[in-house]
C-alpha cells in the first residue's frame, strides 16, 4: 500500500497531486527564487511540478527523501533554464547578499526527511565561511570560479569546502560520523 | 535510506561535483539540453553526488514552509487540475502493451538494470502517454501565466479600456511620475493609477526611453508602508518599445499591497532581479504629502 505522497501520485491518486503542492510548493519556490529571474520563476515552478508528477514512479524512499527527489528535479530544470538563458542574453547567475551564517530550524528540516536533517547537521558542523561557500555553490548555483572571484577565496579552497561538506553529509547518513569537526580539519 | 561514503579521491569527487553543478554533463546525457529523468533513481557515483547536492539545497531552504504567492498557487492548482484530467483521460484509453516511446521521453540506452528500475521503465510506458496529454493541457496553463510579462502583454486597446474602467472605481489613486536619476527617465511624464480594493493598476508613461530587452528591462517596485523598505513588492518586468509614444503597462503585484507608499521603476538585467541594487532608478511616483 503506497503511503508517501509521490508513491500516491504514481499510483494515480488525484488527491496526492494537491498534497504534493501543499507540502512541496514552498520548497520548490524557495529553490527557484535563487536560480531563476522573477520573469521566469513562475513558469519554472510549473514545469518542475509537471516533471515531479511525471517522474513520481521513479521515487524510491530507500534512496532519498521526497524533498531530495523533488529538489533534484528542480535543480536539473533550473540549471537547464539558466544555461539556455545565459546563451540567449549572455548573463550568468549573480552573487546575492548571503549572510555567512543562517539560523536553521532542525525540526523544520527534519520534516523534509532524515537526509535533509543530516544535511543541516553537516552544514552546522562547518565554519561560517565554509557554510557560505556551500550555500552559494549549491543553493544559488554559482560556479566555483564565480564564488572565488566574488568572495576572494582561492578556487582550490572553494572546491575543498564543497567537497568536505559532501563528505561530511555522507558520514552522517552512513552513521560513520565520529564527531570530527570538519572546520578543524580545514583549519589545520 | 542509506548513503555510503563514496570511494572516490578528491580529484574525482571534485569533477563529479563540477558536473552536477551544471556544467553540461546532466543535460548532455540526453543530447538535447533537457535533463535526463531516467537517472533520478540511478545509483552511480555521478548521480549520488547530484543527489547529495539536492539534499543540501533542500536543507538550505529554511523558508520552505512559507506559502507561495497566491497568483502562483492558482496557476499550480490549474496545472494540477489539468494533470488529473489528463490522468483520467489516459486511464480511459485502451491499454497498449508496447506503446512506442515519445521522441522526447525515453532517450538513449537505459543505464539501469535492477528489478525495481525495470519496473520503473515499464511504468514509464504508461506514464509517457499520460505525459503527452498532460503536457498539452499544462502548456495552456504555463503559456497563460506569461501574460504578465511584456512578451505577451494584452493589446493596447484592451489595456486602455481596462484603465478607463479602473478609473471609475471609487478608491483609485493617481500619482504623477517624476524623473529618477537614471538617464532613461529624464523626460518621463505621466501617472500611475492604482486601486487598493482590486489590487490592480496601470502605469502610464510618456518619454520613457526605449530599451533593448536583450540587454536590460524595466522593473516596477511597489513600496508598502507595512513592509520592510528593503524588500518592496515586485510589480512586473516590462519594455518600452521604440516609438511607443504613450505607454500603458498593467501592474502585476506578486504580493498583496496593504499600505501603498510609492512606485519606483528601475532598470535591471533581462528578466528582472529579486533584489534591486537601485543603482538605476528611472521614475518615481510617491504618495502625496
Amino acid at each position: 500500500m503506497p503511503d508517501s505522497i509521490l508513491q500516491r501520485v504514481a499510483a494515480g491518486d488525484s488527491a496526492a497531486i494537491k498534497d504534493c503542492l501543499d507540502r512541496y510548493s514552498g520548497l520548490v519556490w524557495s529553490l527557484t527564487r535563487r536560480f531563476a529571474t522573477p520573469s521566469e520563476a513562475e513558469d519554472a515552478v510549473q514545469e518542475i511540478f509537471l516533471d515531479v508528477w511525471k517522474s513520481a514512479a521513479r521515487f524510491d524512499p530507500t534512496v532519498a527523501s521526497e524533498a531530495t527527489f523533488i529538489a533534484m528535479i528542480a535543480r536539473r530544470r533550473l540549471i537547464d533554464r539558466r544555461r539556455r538563458s545565459s546563451r540567449q542574453v549572455g548573463t550568468g547567475p549573480e552573487l546575492h547578499d548571503v549572510p555567512e551564517r543562517e539560523v536553521r530550524d532542525l525540526a523544520a528540516a527534519s520534516e523534509l526527511g532524515e537526509d535533509v536533517a543530516a544535511a543541516v547537521q553537516a552544514l552546522e558542523s562547518l565554519r561560517p565561511d565554509q557554510q557560505r561557500v556551500l550555500r552559494l555553490s549549491i543553493y544559488q548555483g554559482l560556479s566555483h570560479e564565480k564564488i572565488a572571484e566574488s568572495t576572494g577565496i582561492p578556487l582550490g579552497t572553494v572546491k575543498t569546502h564543497v567537497r568536505r561538506g559532501l563528505i561530511r553529509l555522507r558520514e552522517i547518513l552512513s552513521g560513520q560520523a565520529e564527531g570530527a569537526d570538519v572546520s578543524q580539519e580545514e583549519a589545520s | 535510506m542509506n548513503r555510503r561514503p563514496l570511494q572516490l579521491d578528491d580529484q574525482a569527487l571534485d569533477a563529479l561535483i563540477s558536473k552536477a553543478m551544471g556544467d553540461g554533463a546532466v543535460a548532455a546525457r540526453n543530447g538535447d539540453g533537457r535533463p535526463g529523468l531516467l537517472e533520478l533513481d540511478d545509483l552511480s557515483p555521478e548521480c549520488e553526488v547530484e543527489r547529495d547536492l539536492a539534499t543540501f539545497a533542500a536543507a538550505c531552504c529554511s523558508d520552505w514552509r512559507e506559502p507561495v504567492p497566491a497568483a502562483l498557487r492558482s496557476k499550480l492548482d490549474a496545472a494540477a487540475a489539468g494533470w488529473v484530467a489528463a490522468s483520467r483521460a489516459a486511464s480511459a484509453l485502451p491499454q497498449k502493451t508496447a506503446a512506442p516511446a515519445r521522441s522526447d521521453d525515453l532517450r538513449g540506452p537505459i543505464p539501469i538494470t535492477s528489478g525495481r528500475q525495470q519496473a520503473a521503465q515499464r511504468r514509464s510506458g504508461q506514464w509517457s502517454r499520460l505525459w503527452a496529454i498532460a503536457a498539452t493541457l499544462a502548456l495552456a496553463v504555463v503559456v497563460g501565466s506569461r501574460a504578465w510579462s511584456s512578451g505577451s502583454a494584452p493589446t493596447q486597446a484592451t489595456t486602455d479600456a481596462k484603465l478607463a474602467a479602473l478609473r471609475a472605481v471609487g478608491d483609485v489613486v493617481e500619482w504623477a511620475w517624476s524623473a529618477g536619476p537614471d538617464a532613461t527617465g529624464q523626460a518621463v511624464t505621466g501617472s500611475v493609477v492604482w486601486s487598493a480594493s482590486r489590487q490592480e493598476g496601470y502605469m502610464c508613461f510618456k518619454g520613457l526611453a526605449s530599451n533593448d530587452p536583450r540587454a536590460e528591462q524595466y522593473q516596477l517596485w511597489i513600496f508598502d508602508a507595512r513592509r520592510d523598505e528593503r524588500y518592496p513588492v515586485h510589480g512586473g518586468v516590462f519594455d518600452a518599445p521604440r516609438g511607443s509614444g504613450e505607454l500603458v503597462v498593467p501592474i502585476d503585484p506578486r504580493l498583496r499591497v496593504e499600505d501603498l507608499a510609492a512606485f519606483v521603476v528601475t532598470v535591471e538585467r533581462p528578466g528582472g532581479v529579486w533584489v534591486s541594487d537601485r543603482s538605476r532608478i528611472s521614475a518615481i511616483a510617491k504618495k502625496p504629502a
